[in-house]
């Protein structure tokens, strides 16, 4: 009860993306199929599922990068906040949504500096000081603030594998962005930068709603709150990690985690 | 349907662990039945075999508990993997504690042999040794065959012990009134009885992580009583509640009731382990 004595309902843990009836398709191909799911936010989750059950596309579903490949094109609801991505301008889901890939992909020609800004000044931001300011607390953000803060000039490139993909991280927080997907963030790293990539994660879901797709059952269970488990372009399973992982409901998702089918 | 893939490593370690679970628990069933032999006919070489048993038992529970390890750190498992991981290591203890209890009749039996006095009918002592031995095979039983279908009723067989329990222990009350058992036979067949009892306790606690093995659902939560409740510090006259279901290792090592620690057999038979 307030104080004018009516009833107030604490509001419903809302869901930060709702995914209501997705379907994605190459060309005739359908590799999604109707799937709905919620994603909480400040939160992490993980999407599991053997190679080619469609997690990428998936999530290149969220922030509309899908429709990007020719010939390919999505179906249903993504709802950011209640607002249907796919009746925002494509540009800016993708400030709000952002995402990391497998293999770190700096810009070639940028220095370290200039691969973060680069978001920045896509995105309108020009003014020096508040690029400078930006850029700071991504690298700070992601982690590796110190590591090469002496040496902004040197090219992205430079960097070793577990770094550039810290430095794709920080670009992806330079514009602020509400949602991260990150598609198999780990796969081309040793275990030190993926620890490395974890702790940032742990980090991240302070502010952010993460959604990472993986295909190391460790790491899902180290990193997601929640766990989603795809097959065949659909939703089998869905909850907290740590029931997913101590007693799956369904036959087909205890098989896939502990490690019974290829 | 997808392909089905079996992981051989851990598929072998899994039989090992099982192999090992089975043979522990086989070496207690006979360690109880001949504590009790060695108390019934007065057998005091019988007891003594009860040590080697009690001793082998333990080292398997070791072994098995560093198996678990090594396929947790290897393997990672997870789902029903990693129940079953975890449901051998707590059985195994519950296994290794039932070894314990045969150990201790026989040590209490060792010193009742040496008591001049014909001994009391043990029939009741010996029928719920019967039922806590069936118990213990029954949970077994079921974890070996991943089927919780019976041990679901293995709470009635615990209520049957308790029963007895409380019979036995009133029985043994009225003779040392009545001065037909002396205080130094009476006093060890309450230790008796009340190791009996936990052994029952110990098969209900392998049938409920085998609910948990299979099911998933999490054992049953147990009452447990506070200090000063417990039923041998109970008023003359009164049969005890039997003590609360699942025994802990501290409760156990800490309680009076557990005669073994400082008992002079010890030192004779060898010392098992640091408590
Ligand atoms: N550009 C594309 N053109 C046609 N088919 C594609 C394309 N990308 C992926 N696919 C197909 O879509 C399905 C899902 O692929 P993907 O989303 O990459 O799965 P995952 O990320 O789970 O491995 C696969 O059958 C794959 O072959
Ligand atoms: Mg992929």
């Amino acid at each position: 009860m307030d104080e004018s004595g009516t009833l107030v309902a604490s509001p419903p843990r809302s869901a930060k993306l709702q995914v209501e009836g997705l379907s994605a398709y190459y060309g005739s191909k359908q590799v999604i199929q109707d799937l709905s799911i919620d994603f909480d936010d400040k939160s992490v989750t993980a999407i599991i599922g053997p190679s080619g059950c469609g997690k990428s596309t998936f999530i290149r579903c969220l922030n509309r990068i899908h429709e990007t490949v020719p010939r390919a094109r999505a179906t249903g609801r993504v709802l950011l906040d209640g607002e249907d991505v796919y009746t925002i301008d494509p540009v800016r889901v993708r400030r709000r949504v952002g995402m990391v890939f497998q293999k770190p992909n700096p810009f070639p020609t940028m220095s370290i500096y200039g691969n973060v800004a680069s978001g920045l000044r896509l995105n309108g931001v020009r003014k020096p000081a508040l690029v400078q300011e930006r850029v700071i607390r991504s690298l700070k953000q992601a982690a590796m603030w110190d590591e090469v803060k002496e040496h902004l000039d040197a090219p992205g490139v430079s960097l070793s594998g577990g770094q550039q993909q810290r430095l794709c991280i920080a670009r992806a927080l330079a514009v602020e962005p509400e949602v991260l997907l990150m598609d198999e963030p780990c796969s081309a790293l040793d275990p030190i930068a993926t620890s490395k990539i974890e702790d940032l994660i742990f980090d991240l879901k302070r502010d952010y709603a993460v959604i990472i797709v993986t295909h190391n059952m460790q790491q899902a269970a180290r990193v997601a709150d929640k766990t989603a488990f795809l097959y065949l372009g659909k939703l089998i399973e869905y909850g907290d990690t740590k029931e997913i992982f101590e007693r799956p409901k369904v036959k087909l998702t205890e098989s896939y985690i502990t490690g019974r089918f290829g | 349907m997808p392909e089905r893939v079996e992981r051989k490593a851990f598929g072998e370690g899994l039989v090992q662990l099982n192999q090992h679970t089975v043979e522990m628990a086989g070496l207690a069933q006979r360690a109880v039945r001949m504590a009790v032999d060695s108390l019934v006919h007065r057998n005091d070489d019988r007891a003594k075999e009860v040590f080697l048993l009690d001793r082998e038992i333990y080292r398997l529970q070791r072994a098995v508990e560093g198996e678990c390890t090594d396929l947790i750190a290897l393997f990672a498992p997870v789902a029903r993997d990693l129940r079953t991981v975890m449901t051998v290591l707590k059985i195994s203890t519950d296994i290794d504690r039932i070894g314990r209890g045969a150990r201790n009749i026989a040590e209490v039996s060792l010193e009742l042999s040496q008591v001049k006095q014909k001994s009391p009918k043990l029939d009741k002592i010996s029928r719920n040794a019967d039922l806590a031995i069936h118990m213990v095979d029954q949970s077994v039983r079921a974890f070996v065959e991943g089927n919780d279908r019976t041990v679901r009723e293995m709470g009635r067989f615990d209520d049957e012990v308790d029963t007895l329990y409380r019979e036995i222990f009133s029985d043994v009350l009225a003779g040392l009134n009545d001065r037909t058992i002396k205080p130094e036979v009476g006093v060890r067949l309450i230790l008796i009885n009340r190791h009996i009892e936990r052994i029952a306790d110990h098969a209900v606690n392998i049938a409920n992580r085998v609910v948990y093995l299979v099911s998933g659902e999490a054992p049953p939560p147990v009452s447990r009583m506070v200090n000063g409740e417990s039923g041998l510090t109970g008023a003359p006259g009164l049969a005890p509640a039997p003590p609360p279901s699942e025994p802990r290792a501290d409760a156990e090592a800490g309680s009076g009731a557990a005669p073994a620690d400082d008992s002079p057999s010890k030192a004779a038979t060898g010392d098992r382990k640091p408590e």
